[in-house]
């Protein structure tokens, strides 16, 4: 292919030479055709030496790219990884900005992330111009070279400008583009990755026996007033931070625990800001010394006032402890909260077995919740309860996240900065050196196809 | 490649128009450099013409040497460079 195209080029060369000479010769005593004789003499001549020097061209450019240490792949490796960036900024900001659906200053917060997310479309948009660019010009490269020198030697000056442009153009470019990691290296400003950058807490909640407690709700107090609403996964871990809330600074929160109707008092009762003092991600295990439950969240065991509970064992479909009540309380009810998924087939007090009918059903955030009861006569009892799963349920409640005022400004203004970050380094950084290459390309032509070598036929 | 053959057909019958317009432009430029006319430009339009008709009649025998000459250069230069010489 190239060789046909150097020949096609070296043939359209000679015609030209030999038009000149025609146009040299003609017997007409007019200047102007004489001096088109030995110009395309000239630009023959020219063109004859570009084709013959075709191949020290290319390996001269391959020779220039590995003596300023660029190199293609990491062009690539660069571009992708800048992809990988804005896409993690994506996930990031499409799903604070879900959150916020459910938020009650949603237009105040969302608008700034629609800001921020249409840049880094803009900022994709030019990564993925930027991937076209240079698979374009590594892959065509010679082939548009070929064709600059094609142009170039087509008789009577027709393509020589658009020749040489497209010569230097392939060149500069080759040369030139994987040397832009660089340039942008040098001159951007930190872009970092995408993040609210406020504290996380995380934990699990558990029960008296250390069982984890599933699809509980957290609620979080501020004086009376609810602030938020957390609920715990399958496993019993819950969030604080980290996307899902801006919390504030300083913050104190005292902490309850719903479950099946019931509502516990927890240890710790607060959480607060101190806990991550000079840290950003902290751990916290919420424990609830007033409930037993199961793996799986199949049973909920409030205990009686005053009483406590040893021995727990905790089988397939069977749980086994022992209670102590106090003396003064005595007789007392024991209740077992059950959901519709959960089938009790006898619970055991002391050796006698009582069916466990539910007393009352009510429905807890779309959960059918049974409630029955044994009566506890001594103060310690071996208490047995037989259960079956059948399926386990999620209480469908929104949960409500925080958002802190004071620290919206402060959200804004870093959705913004990180925004403009990317439009600096990913769309004017490039842009701007993709011009200086254009303008070298132009300079190069210039040169390339010019007024043509000094020389003069007679 | 057709196209290639379509030019080098196109540049043999240039050379050979060429040749011919080397003949015509010699003869005309003799013929008004002989003419009987005592007009010293037209004289002066004869000379140039037969001098102009002889470089072209020289640039024309050497053309293919020029070229062969430019790619054997071309090539010479090249070629990569000898490898360092072992002691």
């Amino acid at each position: 292919m190239n060789d046909d195209m150097l020949l096609l080029a070296f043939s359209l060369a000679m015609l030209t030479y030999n038009l000149g000479i025609l146009l040299y010769s003609l017997p007409i005593p007019i200047k102007s055709i004489k001096r088109w004789g030995s110009n395309l003499i000239v630009d023959a001549i020219s063109s004859s030496i570009l084709i013959s020097c075709f191949t020290l061209i290319t390996s001269l450019a391959s020779k220039i790219l590995n003596i300023l240490g660029s190199d293609w792949s990491n062009y690539f490796m660069w571009v992708s990884s800048r992809v990988v960036l804005i896409f993690s900024g994506f996930s990031v900001l499409t799903y604070i900005s879900g959150l916020l659906k459910y938020s009650y200053i949603v237009s105040l917060l969302s608008s700034p992330i629609n800001v921020v997310l249409g840049y880094l479309s803009a900022a994709l948009s030019a990564l993925k111009v930027l991937v076209f660019l240079g698979s374009f010009i590594l892959n065509y490269y010679s082939y548009l070279m070929l064709l600059g020198v094609i142009l170039y030697s087509i008789p009577f000056r027709i393509g020589k400008s658009a020749g040489a442009y497209l010569i230097a153009m392939s060149i500069v470019f080759y040369v030139g583009l994987p040397l832009m990691p660089a340039f942008v290296e040098t001159f951007q400003s930190s872009i970092g990755s995408v993040s609210l950058e406020s504290t996380e807490i995380s934990g699990r909640v558990i029960d008296l026996s250390g069982n984890a407690v599933p699809n509980a709700i957290i609620q979080l107090y501020e004086g009376d007033e609810v602030v938020g609403t957390i609920l715990t996964n399958s496993q019993g871990r819950f969030v604080l931070g980290n996307g899902y809330d801006l919390l504030p600074k300083n913050f104190s929160y005292r902490i309850s625990l719903e479950l099946y109707g019931f509502t516990f008092i927890t240890s710790p009762e607060n959480i607060s800001s101190d806990l991550c003092v000079g840290k950003e991600l902290c751990s916290l295990n919420i424990s609830v010394p007033g409930l037993l439950t199961t793996a799986g969240g199949a049973l909920l065991i409030p205990l009686p006032t005053g009483s406590n509970v040893y021995e727990v064992i905790v089988r397939d479909n069977e749980v086994n402890f022992t209670l102590v009540t106090n003396p003064d309380i005595l007789p007392t009810e024991l209740y077992i909260a059950y959901p519709k998924g959960t089938k009790i087939n006898y619970v055991v007090v002391n050796e006698e077995v009582f069916s466990c009918q539910p007393i009352t059903d009510f429905i807890w955030y779309d959960i059918n919740v049974n409630l029955c009861s044994v009566l506890i006569l001594s103060n310690v009892s071996n208490v047995r309860v037989i259960y079956e799963k059948i399926f386990s349920e999620k209480p469908s409640v929104s949960e409500r996240r925080i958002i802190s005022m004071s620290e919206v400004s402060s959200f804004i203004a870093t959705m913004i900065s990180i925004g403009m970050a990317f439009i600096y380094s990913l769309v004017f950084l490039p842009s701007l050196y993709l011009i200086l290459l254009l303008s070298i390309s132009v300079s190069l032509a210039r040169f390339l196809g010019g007024r043509g070598l000094p020389i003069r036929i007679f | 490649m057709d196209l290639v053959e379509f030019i080098r057909g196109l540049t043999l019958q240039v050379v050979t128009i060429a040749w011919f317009i080397f003949v015509l432009a010699w003869f005309v430029g003799w013929a008004l450099k002989g003419a009987p006319v005592p007009f010293y430009r037209l004289k002066r339009t004869g000379q140039s013409l037969v001098e102009d008709a002889i470089i072209a009649a020289f640039w024309l025998a050497l053309g293919s040497s020029i070229f062969s000459l430019i790619s054997y250069i071309a090539s010479n230069i090249a070629q990569p460079t000898p490898p360092p010489p072992q002691p």
